[in-house]
């Protein structure tokens, strides 16, 4: 049972070491127009999500 | 979320490289590094470039037309994009990253609208060269159908129907 209590802890200091915690960004696409010629933009935004 | 001026970054991309892939690439983003620590990023497509829609001129023979995007309209289209960005981060200036022709055009804007460039990056800053390899195809005046550049059979829509 301490075996497998010690196992179990090493798993998760190895996992926690391997895949340290990302801060979650969002990516959203914005299109904009241009006067006059009808020509359209495209935006890309990425930011942390709020 | 409120953002400083020195927060907001607008990407702008090599010729005939989408700004996704030049910038926001799965695993390699740029983007991703910067947002994670707080910035808000942008990336532009110019007009002809990625997911911005093509000029019509695009869809006919290179041969019949001058070059369809130059820097004149480059910069209406950065002046746009900024122009929406600073209205919808309330602020003044931002900062541009240019990477090859893109640094041409962030270059070119900074100069001409410092008050609206904080800081500006150059990476693979493009200068004053000659490239005959090319132009030189294009600048042939000889009428004779031997002498012109090979015709593809279409513009970039047939090209990609071919391939898809």
């Amino acid at each position: 049972m301490l075996f497998r209590t010690r196992l179990h802890a090493l798993f998760i200091a190895v996992v926690a070491w391997g895949f340290p915690a990302h801060a979650a960004t969002v990516l959203d696409e914005t299109t904009l127009v241009l006067d006059g010629t009808g020509e359209t933009l495209s935006l890309r935004h990425r930011a942390l999500l709020s | 979320m409120r953002y400083s001026a020195n927060e907001v970054v607008l990407f702008l991309e090599p010729y005939s490289v989408p700004a996704a892939a030049a910038f926001d690439l799965p695993g390699y983003s740029w983007m991703e590094h910067l947002a994670e620590r707080g910035y808000d990023t942008w990336a532009l497509d110019f007009r002809g470039f990625g997911r911005s829609s093509r000029p019509a001129a695009m869809d006919l023979p290179p041969q019949d037309n001058r070059p369809v995007i130059r820097s004149a309209e480059s910069m209406v289209d950065l002046a746009a994009a900024i122009a929406h960005i600073r209205k919808l981060r309330h602020v003044d200036k931002i900062t541009l990253v240019g990477w090859s022709y893109g640094s041409v055009i962030a270059g070119k804007y900074a100069a001409e609208k410092s008050n609206e460039v904080g800081k500006l990056v150059l990476l693979g800053a493009m200068h004053a060269f000659s490239l005959p390899a090319m132009t030189k195809p294009f600048e042939n005046k000889d009428p004779s159908p031997r002498r012109q550049p090979r015709r593809p059979s279409g513009g970039w829509r047939e090209r990609q129907r071919r391939w898809v």
